[in-house]
C-alpha cells in the first residue's frame, strides 16, 4: 500500500540521517545526537503548531514564532532569572508547572487578538497579519531593553527546570558523554511531544476535529448548515497558539538564556520549511521534517564552509537561509504534500 | 400578524452599484408548501435567495422568521433556527467521507467544542450512536448506503446533489432552502429527487426551491413565485402563474431582446 | 514633528508608487507575491553594482567588481532587468505553476520561499552592511519650511511625475486598459480577445520595473541593505489594506498615508530611543484597520471574504 512506501522512505531517510552524523564527527557522537534531537523535537513541537492551524484548519500562519516568543518571555519572566549581566535579579517565582501553563495562555491570548479581526476575512489577510505581529514582537524585544534584558538577554533560569531532574538522568548523561542538562530538556521536549501527539489525536478524531475539517474545506458550507465556522477558527488559531509557546519556553530552556535575537520572524520559516517537507496534516510529518531539516541546515552549514571562507559570520548564515529558501521553494513545487502528509493536500484554494 | 408565518420579508432592497438586484416589497411563506421561485436569468433569485439566508446583506427591508427579527443575524445563526439550503453548484466536502459528511452536518455545536471532544462523555458518545442511526436512515432513503464510507470526491455529480440534500436534511430544518436542486441531473435522478422533496414536504418541511425546469416546477409546486428584474411579478399556484400575461411578457420579453 | 514632514514625504512617495506596483501585480495575477520586495531590493542592489567605484569594499564575492557606471545609466539599465527578471519570474515559475493548477496557498508559500532565497542571496553578494550610492553628499534646505536636501526635491519631483504617467497608462493606453480588465474579470477579457497569459507577463515586466525603480529611490534617500525589500514589503501591506485591496488608486493613496504616519510617529516623544519600532505603528494600524473597516477606504466589500 502506497501508506507503508512513504513510511518506508522516511525510515530511509532517518536512517541516512544519522549515518551522515556518525560518519562526519569522529567523537562526540553522542553529543551531536542529543544536541540534534533536542532541536529537532523543539522545532518539530512548534511545527505541530502551526500544523494544527495549517493541516486541520487551512490558516496562514506565518508569525509562530511571536507566539513561540510571547509563551517563553511570559514563563521565564515568572520564574526565578536575572536581566543581563548587570542587571535585576529575580530570586523569587511561581512554581514552574504553573508558569508555563500562563505562558501558553498568553501564547492562545495573542492568538485571540491577532486572530479576532482577521479570521473573518480571507485567508491572505491573516498571512500579512502574523507576519506583521512577529515583526512587531521582534521590534518590541528589542526595543524594550529593561524588560528583555538587552544585549545579554534574560539568563540564570534553567535552575527551575533543572532542578526537577531525576537522578538516573544525570547518570545517564555522564555514561554517555553529554550535558545532563540538555539531555533533560530533550527528555522533556519528546515526552511533551508524544502528550501533545495523543492529545492531538483524541481531537483529531472527534466533532470538533471533524468540524474543523469541514472548515478547512468549504466555510460557506459550513454556515450554512449553522455552524460558526469563525469561532471554530479562532479556537484552532488559539490551540496552536498555545503549542508554539510551549515550544518556546522548550527553546529557551534548551539555549539557557533568552536572546532578542531567538525568536525572529526566520524561525517561522524555519518551522514552515521543517513542516511542508516533513507532511501537512500528518501528526507525525513536522516532528520527521524536523529532524531532516536539521540534518539539511547541518550539511549546509559544513558546505558553506567550505565554499564561502572569506565570509564573515552573519554571510555565512545567510548561505544557510538561501538553502531553506530554495527548499520550501522546490518542497512546495515538486511535493506539497512532504513525505507523510496527505496527498492534494496543497492543491488547496483558501477562500 | 407574523405569528404563524414561517417566513416573511418586507422592504427587502439589494443594489450592486447601480443596478437594483432585488426589490422585493413584501413576501411570506407559511407552513408546509412546496413553493418554486422562478423567473428569468438576471431576475434576481439567487441574490434574493442569498440575502434570506444572510450570505448578502440587504441595503434595506426586514427578514422575520417564525415571528423573528433575524436581519441583522449572522448565516449560521438562522441555520441553526431551522433555514438550511443547498448551493447551485454542489459544496459537498470532497476530503471526507460521506458519512462524516452526514456527521458534521447533524452533530450538535455543542459537542464540537474542544472541551467536551476532548472529554468524551457519555451523552457525546450516545449523541453520536444516535447520530450515525438517522444517517443510515437518510443515507438508505437516497440510495447512498453502499457509499458510505466513501470519500465525497469520488461520487457522481447526482449522487454528490443528494449527498447535499441528505447533509441538509439532517438538520431537521423547518425550512429548506434549495438552490436549484434539478440542475444538471439526468431525467431519472431528477424524478427521485421530486420525489423525496415531495415527501419531505410531507413531513412538514417547507420547501422553497429555486428551479429552472419548468416542468418540474408544475409538477411539484403548490405554489409559484416569479420575479423578474428583482421585483415579484406573480405569485400564485401553477396553473395560474402559467396563463398570467406578466409572466409570460417577462420571459419573451427577455428572449427578444 | 514637523521636522519629519520633509522625510515623510519622501517615504509616502516610495510606499505609494511600491504599493501601486504590488496592487497591480495582484490585481491581475491575484497572486499575494511576498517576494516582491526582493524586486524591490534588485533594482537598488543592481544600481549599487553598476555604480560604484570599482574599489568599493562592500561587495562580496570580489571576483566581481563594480563597474563604476555613471549613476543615471546605472539606475536606467537596473530597472530594465528589473522587468527582464519579472518577465523570467513569469514564465519560468508563475505560469507552469498556474497552468498546473497550484492552489494559491501553495503559490503564496512558494513566494515565502522566494523571497527568503533572493534576500540571503542579496546578503551574500551585496552587503551586511548598509551601503550608499556614489553620490555626493548634499545639505538640508529649506524649502517653504520643509527640510530637504535639492537631490531628495528631485526625487519627489520625478517619482510624482512617474504615479502620474503610471496613471495615466493604466486609464488611457490599449494596454493600460487591457490590464485593468483582465484584473476585473479575465473570463470576460479572454472573450473580449485579449490574450490573458500575454497581458499577465507585460503586467509582471511593468510591476517589476516599478518596483526596482522605487527600491533605487529609496536607495538614494536613505541606503541599500540586504533586507530594504522585507522592511518595505510590511508598509506596502499596510498601505494596501488602508487605502483598499483591488484599486490602484486606494493603493497609492494608502501607501503614501502609511509611509507619513509611520516618519512622522518618529517625531512623537514617545518614540524617543524607539525609531525602529516606527515601522510597528503601521502595523499595529493595518491591525486596527482590519477590525474596523476591512475593505479599506476605498476597497468594495465584496473583495474580502
Amino acid at each position: 500500500m502506497k501508506d507503508y512506501k512513504r513510511y518506508i522512505i522516511a525510515a530511509g531517510l532517518l536512517t541516512v540521517s544519522f549515518l551522515y552524523i556518525f560518519t562526519s564527527n569522529e567523537t562526540g557522537v553522542a553529543r551531536i545526537f542529543v544536541n540534534l534531537l533536542t532541536f529537532a523535537g523543539i522545532y518539530g513541537l512548534a511545527a505541530i503548531g502551526i500544523n494544527v492551524h495549517f493541516g486541520w484548519t487551512g490558516l496562514l500562519n506565518f508569525g509562530h514564532a511571536a507566539f513561540m516568543g510571547i509563551g517563553a518571555y511570559t514563563t521565564i519572566l515568572l520564574i526565578p532569572h536575572a536581566l543581563g549581566r548587570e542587571g535585576v535579579v529575580i530570586e523569587t517565582g511561581l512554581p514552574l508547572p504553573l508558569a508555563v501553563i500562563i505562558g501558553m495562555l498568553a501564547a492562545a491570548l495573542l492568538g485571540l487578538i491577532l486572530g479576532l479581526p482577521t479570521l473573518r476575512l480571507r485567508g491572505d489577510y491573516l498571512a500579512i497579519v502574523t507576519i506583521a505581529a512577529a515583526e512587531i514582537f521582534r521590534l518590541l524585544i528589542r526595543d524594550f531593553e529593561d524588560i528583555t534584558g538587552g544585549v545579554y538577554g534574560v539568563i540564570q533560569f534553567s535552575e527551575a527546570l533543572q532542578s526537577l531532574r531525576p537522578n538516573f538522568i544525570t547518570n545517564l548523561a555522564t555514561s554517555i558523554e553529554v550535558s545532563s542538562s540538555q539531555l533533560w530538556v530533550g527528555v522533556i521536549t519528546w515526552i511533551l511531544i508524544i502528550f501533545t501527539l495523543l492529545f492531538l489525536n483524541r481531537l483529531q478524531k472527534s466533532p470538533w476535529g471533524r468540524a474543523l475539517r469541514a472548515v478547512r474545506e468549504d466555510e460557506d458550507a459550513v454556515r450554512a448548515l449553522g455552524k460558526n465556522a469563525v469561532w471554530l477558527k479562532l479556537q484552532s488559531f488559539m490551540l496552536g497558539a498555545s503549542i508554539g509557546g510551549l515550544s518556546g519556553i522548550l527553546l529557551a530552556f534548551n539555549y539557557g538564556t533568552l536572546q532578542v535575537s531567538t525568536f525572529v520572524p526566520v524561525l517561522t520559516f524555519y518551522l514552515w520549511a521543517a513542516l511542508i517537507l516533513g507532511g501537512v496534516g500528518s501528526l507525525t510529518g513536522p516532528a520527521l521534517g524536523a529532524i531532516i531539516f536539521w540534518v539539511i541546515i547541518s550539511g549546509t552549514d559544513s558546505l558553506a564552509e567550505i565554499f564561502f571562507e572569506n565570509a564573515n559570520g552573519q554571510q555565512l548564515a545567510g548561505v544557510r537561509f538561501v538553502f531553506v529558501g530554495l527548499l520550501i521553494m522546490f518542497t512546495m513545487i515538486f511535493t506539497p504534500s512532504g513525505i507523510l502528509g496527505k496527498k492534494e493536500e496543497l492543491l488547496l484554494d483558501i477562500k | 400578524m407574523t405569528s404563524n408565518k414561517l417566513l416573511s420579508v418586507s422592504s427587502l432592497k439589494k443594489s450592486f452599484g447601480g443596478l437594483q438586484a432585488v426589490n422585493v416589497d413584501s413576501l411570506e411563506f407559511s407552513e408546509n408548501e412546496i413553493t418554486s421561485l422562478i423567473g428569468p436569468n438576471g431576475a434576481g433569485k439567487t441574490t434574493f435567495f442569498d440575502l434570506l439566508t444572510k450570505f448578502q446583506n440587504p441595503d434595506q427591508g426586514n427578514i422575520f422568521f417564525e415571528g423573528e427579527n433575524v436581519t441583522s443575524f449572522q448565516s449560521y445563526k438562522l441555520a441553526r433556527l431551522g433555514m438550511t439550503r443547498t448551493f447551485q453548484l454542489t459544496r459537498v466536502f470532497e476530503k471526507m467521507s460521506v458519512l462524516e459528511n452526514m456527521q458534521f452536518s447533524g452533530s450538535s455545536v455543542k459537542n464540537e467544542s474542544i472541551s467536551r471532544s476532548l472529554i468524551r462523555g457519555k451523552s457525546l458518545n450516545n449523541f453520536e450512536k444516535e447520530l450515525e442511526i438517522e444517517v443510515d436512515r437518510i443515507l438508505e432513503l437516497l440510495n447512498l448506503s453502499h457509499m458510505k464510507y466513501s470519500y465525497a470526491r469520488e461520487l457522481s455529480g447526482g449522487q454528490k446533489k443528494l449527498l447535499e440534500l441528505g447533509r441538509a436534511l439532517i438538520r431537521k430544518p423547518k425550512l429548506l432552502l434549495l438552490d436549484e436542486p434539478l440542475a444538471g441531473v439526468n431525467p431519472k435522478l431528477a424524478e427521485e429527487i421530486l420525489d423525496i422533496i415531495k415527501n419531505l414536504s410531507i413531513e412538514g418541511i417547507n420547501i422553497i426551491m429555486v428551479e429552472h425546469n419548468i416542468n418540474a416546477v408544475m409538477k411539484i409546486s403548490e405554489r409559484v413565485v416569479v420575479m423578474a428584474e428583482g421585483k415579484i411579478i406573480a405569485d400564485g399556484e401553477p396553473e395560474a402563474i402559467r396563463n398570467n400575461e406578466n409572466v409570460i411578457e417577462a420571459y419573451l420579453g427577455k428572449v427578444n431582446e | 514633528m514637523i521636522e519629519q514632514l520633509g522625510n515623510g514625504l519622501l517615504l509616502g512617495l516610495i510606499v505609494a508608487i511600491a504599493s501601486v506596483s504590488l496592487s497591480l501585480l495582484y490585481g491581475v495575477t491575484r497572486i499575494v507575491n511576498f517576494a516582491h520586495g526582493e524586486i524591490i531590493a534588485l533594482g537598488a542592489v543592481l544600481t549599487l553594482f553598476f555604480s560604484s567605484s570599482p574599489e568599493s569594499s562592500f561587495l562580496y564575492l570580489d571576483r566581481f567588481s563594480p563597474l563604476g557606471s555613471s549613476f543615471i545609466v546605472s539606475s536606467i539599465v537596473s530597472i530594465l532587468l528589473c522587468g527582464v527578471f519579472g518577465a523570467l519570474l513569469e514564465l519560468c515559475l508563475f505560469r507552469p505553476l498556474r497552468k498546473n493548477n497550484y492552489g494559491n496557498v501553495a503559490v503564496l508559500v512558494i513566494t515565502i520561499g522566494l523571497s527568503i532565497f533572493l534576500r540571503h542571496i542579496f546578503l551574500l553578494f551585496a552587503s551586511a552592511r548598509p551601503a550608499s550610492y556614489a553620490l555626493d553628499l548634499q545639505k538640508r534646505e529649506d524649502y517653504f519650511g520643509i527640510q530637504l536636501t535639492p537631490r531628495n526635491v528631485q526625487v519627489l519631483i520625478i517619482g510624482s511625475v512617474v504615479m502620474i504617467l503610471v496613471g495615466l497608462f493604466l486609464s488611457y493606453t490599449k494596454t493600460g486598459r487591457a490590464m485593468r480588465a483582465v484584473r476585473d474579470s479575465s473570463e470576460l477579457a479572454s472573450v473580449s480577445g485579449i490574450n490573458s497569459d500575454y497581458i499577465i507577463t507585460l503586467t509582471w515586466v511593468f510591476s517589476s520595473m516599478l518596483a526596482g525603480f522605487t527600491g533605487i529611490i529609496q536607495g538614494v534617500i536613505n541606503n541599500v541593505r540586504w533586507n530594504m525589500g522585507f522592511l518595505i514589503l510590511l508598509l506596502i501591506f499596510a498601505g494596501s489594506i488602508l487605502g483598499g485591496i483591488g484599486t490602484s488608486f486606494g493603493a497609492m493613496f494608502g501607501g503614501f498615508i502609511i509611509g507619513m504616519l509611520v516618519q512622522l510617529s518618529v517625531g512623537l516623544s514617545f518614540m524617543d530611543g524607539h525609531t525602529e519600532a516606527k515601522n510597528a505603528i503601521a502595523l499595529a494600524l493595518m491591525i486596527l484597520i482590519l477590525l474596523i473597516r476591512p475593505q479599506g477606504i476605498f476597497g468594495s466589500k465584496e473583495r474580502i471574504s
